[in-house]
């Protein structure tokens, strides 16, 4: 009976709520956080690396952005998921290390890895098929993307990424960033094009030792 | 498929989330159209960072290939004890100033006691404005005006047979 009362009382701790652990949490029992954290853990990882390709600090900024969420949590409100305020803070966490890196925008072309100039061959001369299965198995693909990112203001970036992997509407990153609407369609617009310049002079600098 | 509904599905293609069907006639129309192909060429170069699986999701196990190597990426933190990544970049930078305090540091001392070490008079202007008559009469000889001890020689009159100037003002 005690074990299967146990086995209950687990069982509802197992279901517990965002909120219910939230309401845990600001009542002092702090433990209750980790179990918030494991349940959020791989999709902030995920989304620092989408920012950040170095594994080092893709840990650090998770962890960055736990410590701040449980240090604010008093200020998260119910009318919105758990989930949606915690992917703020840390849009906001690696919004703020791009600002304090400020990278310049890199010139892509000039310092090419070998291995990144590999790729580059292949995306010129492979067929779309190959293109993406030999992506998923290359870390320079990967590193070149992210330097491709690197050529983007951290507001484009930030923009970029909540776009098109967290698949955010233009409202939605305006609410998450504390921008306004206009602000993110123009920079949204701009990142693009930069991009897409970036990635046709890399492409046509590796056509022109092609032809060489 | 035309050219519009290509390019829609760049991101589906990318993420293999396209049927059969619909990917072999996406394949067949960037096969003949340059456009498209080349818009996928430049797509290509830049959705790995936002259309493909993350190291979370693929568990790190992506490759380095170089030439002809095949090089599993190691994860770069292996013992967890020593900083690294954004920790390590805090303390390079906490070093960077113990070191330009430390040379601060020295570089005062040093000057302070090469000051205090110095033979010559000191605060010779300080002394001129704080100083009594007799004092700042002496200022105005030959020899105690204001920057003679600055400059660290004794000052001459020009036209005693000392200084050996007087052919240069003979005429």
């Amino acid at each position: 009976m005690l074990a299967l009362a146990t086995r209950m009382g687990l069982g509802s701790q197992a279901v517990r709520t965002d909120e219910e652990l939230i309401a845990e949490v600001l009542a002092g029992q702090t433990a209750a956080f980790a179990e918030l954290a494991s349940r959020y853990r791989d999709k902030v990882d995920r989304l620092c690396q989408r920012f950040f390709s170095d594994r080092e600090m893709v840990r650090d900024l998770a962890q960055e952005s736990f410590i701040r969420a449980f240090a604010g949590l008093s200020t998260y409100r119910a009318e919105m998921p758990f989930g949606g305020w915690l992917r703020a803070v840390v849009a906001n966490v690696c919004y703020d290390e791009l600002r304090r890196r400020q990278r310049k925008p890199e010139e892509l072309v000039a310092d090419f890895a070998a291995a990144e100039y590999n790729w580059v061959q292949l995306v010129s001369e492979a067929t779309p098929e190959e293109i993406v299965g030999a992506a998923e198995q290359r870390q320079e693909a990967h590193d070149l993307a992210h330097r491709l990112l690197d050529a983007l203001r951290p507001e484009d970036r930030t923009i970029m990424i909540l776009k098109e992997t967290e698949e955010l509407s233009v409202s939605e990153i305006a609410q998450t960033m504390g921008w306004s609407e206009a602000k993110v369609k123009i920079r949204a617009f701009r990142a693009r094009q930069v991009m897409r310049k970036h990635a046709e002079r890399i492409l046509a600098a590796r056509r022109a030792q092609a032809v060489r | 498929m035309n050219c519009f509904e290509a390019r829609k599905e760049f991101v589906a293609f990318w993420r293999r989330q396209m049927p059969p069907l619909a990917r072999a006639a996406f394949s067949e129309h960037l096969g003949g159209c340059p456009r498209c192909d080349h818009s996928f060429r430049v797509f290509a170069l830049s959705a790995p960072a936002l259309h493909s699986e993350t190291d979370a999701e693929t568990g790190g196990a992506r490759a380095h290939r170089s030439g002809g190597l095949h090089v599993v990426a190691a994860p770069a933190h292996r013992d967890g004890s020593a900083p690294t990544g954004r920790r390590r970049a805090k303390l390079d930078r906490l070093f960077s100033w113990r070191d330009a305090g430390a040379v601060i540091a020295v570089a005062t001392a040093a000057s302070l006691a090469l000051y205090f070490a110095s033979a010559t008079p000191r605060a010779v202007f300080e002394d001129a404005l704080t100083g009594s008559a007799s004092e700042l009469a002496n200022y105005n000889t030959p020899t105690g005006v204001f920057g003679q001890e600055l400059l660290g020689s004794e000052l001459q009159d020009p036209l005693s047979p000392e200084s050996g100037l007087q052919d240069d003002f003979a005429g």
